[in-house]
């Protein structure tokens, strides 16, 4: 039985001696929308789009349409795909963005073939640089930033009582790309919510030891290096490892590394859109849940996490304590607005990451909802 | 270029089972031996974050990028079948439609801001108070 089916059709033009028509058309069981974008020829920039609803989701959907133009400009390079899902995707809809995308890579063959037959007609004396284009682009290196530190004393003055609430899932910008504040702000607002620490899990991204060592002593609050890591069975937060890992790992290798650093691996959100249809329509149980491979490969698990579903945070935590993982919780803060959400009570005191990892390893800390306090 | 890419997606964990694809014609070669690549898929599953999980787990080679638009148009289309059988009842009245997109939101707050439909400013927002997104 087929239960979906999706067509996309894309044309390409050549307009004039500089210019590429481009037409795209989607269809399928929800959506019809079309697009027609007017490119460069030589520097393959966005010129201008137009794009009309033929089937819609609802009656807002329109909305979408303005917002193309936030597409004006954009260059079909090695950051198109990224600029287009993050302000196209996000501001319009993720369907003409993913329309626009299907163009882009048409519109790209379609330039190296013009460029070919270009090259045959010129005959043989061509330069490298006219085949290739020439090099350049955005790969500038940005100078390191200079550290002023202070020395002051960390306090935690409400530790011996109430044990120590931190943040263990916090996303800062520039080092996470999804992120829209810097980690200054991230500061002020969970020090101003009355938390303890906030943990930095960027994508992928090991903080310099000395960088977050600085962080503490100029703010007089516990900041604290983490990473967030993406995996073939999805994103985990690893605690103690100082490894660069870039890409997509496998998770029996991450595990790997981990045991041998000695780190500490929590399984991130693990039902994040899983139950989007209803745990009844795909008949997934806790106890079927906890058969997966993420659970045999991890040391705890987050079960607050403020960017999932009530329902998928309880899901997580019943499956959880069916396999006696501990649990843990994190806003998984994009904005500062959203520091503290929820966060992690710790009976033991710490000041570092080695704390943090030890304090993990004991057990003696539960999951807390932070700013409903 | 002309190939063509199947998943077999195992419910209710969605979890990638089987793969396989032919790329029949390319400018890389028609003989291409994609198989490996496609076998590093097998055990993910289909969800949010899939895209950035393909494409980590594909190797390097000239025929990646589509093997990659392949596999995730493969994967929208179980995540988008699910969504149709959820869409197909949304009432057509206005009020109806509000009251519908608000709970669908509120039950997935990931979907807040999404997009334009869906953005704080939008009517079918309006009644949402979903303070934590």
């Amino acid at each position: 039985m087929l239960k979906f089916a999706r067509n996309k059709l894309t044309s390409v033009y050549r307009k004039g001696e500089d210019r590429l028509a481009v037409h795209g058309v989607l269809e399928d069981d929800i959506y019809g929308l079309e697009i027609d974008l007017d490119l460069s020829l030589s520097g393959l920039e966005v010129l201008s789009i137009q794009g009309c609803w033929n089937r819609m989701e609802n009656a807002e959907c329109p909305r979408a349409l303005p917002f193309l133009q936030e597409a004006v400009g954009f260059r079909i390079d090695q950051d198109f795909t990224q600029k287009v899902q993050k302000i196209v995707g996000r501001k319009s809809c993720r369907h003409f963005a993913d329309l626009i995308l299907e163009c882009g890579e048409a519109a790209r063959d379609a330039a190296r073939l013009i460029r070919e037959k270009d090259l045959e007609a010129r005959g043989p004396e061509i330069e490298v640089e006219d085949y290739f284009g020439k090099a350049g682009g955005s790969g500038k290196n940005e100078s390191p930033t200079n550290l002023s530190v202070k020395e002051r004393v960390v306090e935690h003055g409400r530790e011996a009582s109430r044990g120590m609430v931190i943040d263990l899932h916090v996303h800062s910008s520039p080092a996470s790309p999804c992120s829209s504040n810097p980690v200054e702000r991230l500061i002020e607002e969970a020090r101003a919510i009355g938390l303890d620490g906030i943990c930095l899990t960027d994508h992928n991204h090991v903080w310099d030891p000395t960088e977050v060592e600085g962080l503490r002593q100029k703010h007089g609050f516990l900041i604290l290096g983490g990473n967030e890591i993406t995996t073939d069975q999805g994103d985990i937060l690893v605690l103690g490892l100082e490894e660069d890992i870039q890409g997509v790992i496998k998770l029996e290798e991450l595990r790997e590394r981990v045991l041998k650093a000695g780190a500490f691996m929590i399984a991130a959100h693990p039902f994040r859109g899983f139950l989007t249809f209803g745990i009844g329509y795909l008949g997934l149980t806790p106890e079927k849940a906890r058969e997966r491979p993420v659970f045999q490969g991890v040391d705890a698990v987050e079960v607050l996490n403020s960017r999932v579903s009530e329902k998928e945070n309880r899901f997580a935590a019943q499956v959880a304590e069916g396999l006696g993982l501990p649990l843990t919780g994190g806003s998984d803060a994009h904005r500062a607005g959203e520091v503290g959400l929820y966060a992690t009570r710790f009976a033991d005191p710490i000041r570092n990451e080695r704390d943090l990892v030890e304090a993990l390893k004991n057990g003696r800390f539960s999951p807390v909802v932070f700013r409903e306090q | 270029m002309e190939a063509w890419v199947e998943i077999l997606v195992k419910a209710p964990d969605l979890e990638i089972v089987g793969v396989r694809g032919q790329v029949r014609r390319s400018g890389e070669g028609d003989r291409a031996d994609i198989a490996p690549d496609l076998q590093q898929v097998l055990g993910a599953r289909v969800g949010p974050g899939i895209k950035k999980i393909v494409r980590g787990l594909i190797a390097d080679g000239p025929l990646v990028e589509t093997l990659a638009i392949l596999l995730d148009e493969c994967c929208n289309g179980v995540i988008l079948s699910f969504t149709r059988d959820v869409l197909v009842l949304a009432p057509q009245d206005r009020a109806g439609e509000k009251a519908f997109f608000s709970n669908m939101v509120r039950a997935n707050p990931r979907l807040y801001n999404s997009c334009a439909a869906l953005s704080a400013d939008s009517p079918l927002m309006a009644d949402l108070n979903l303070e934590k997104c």
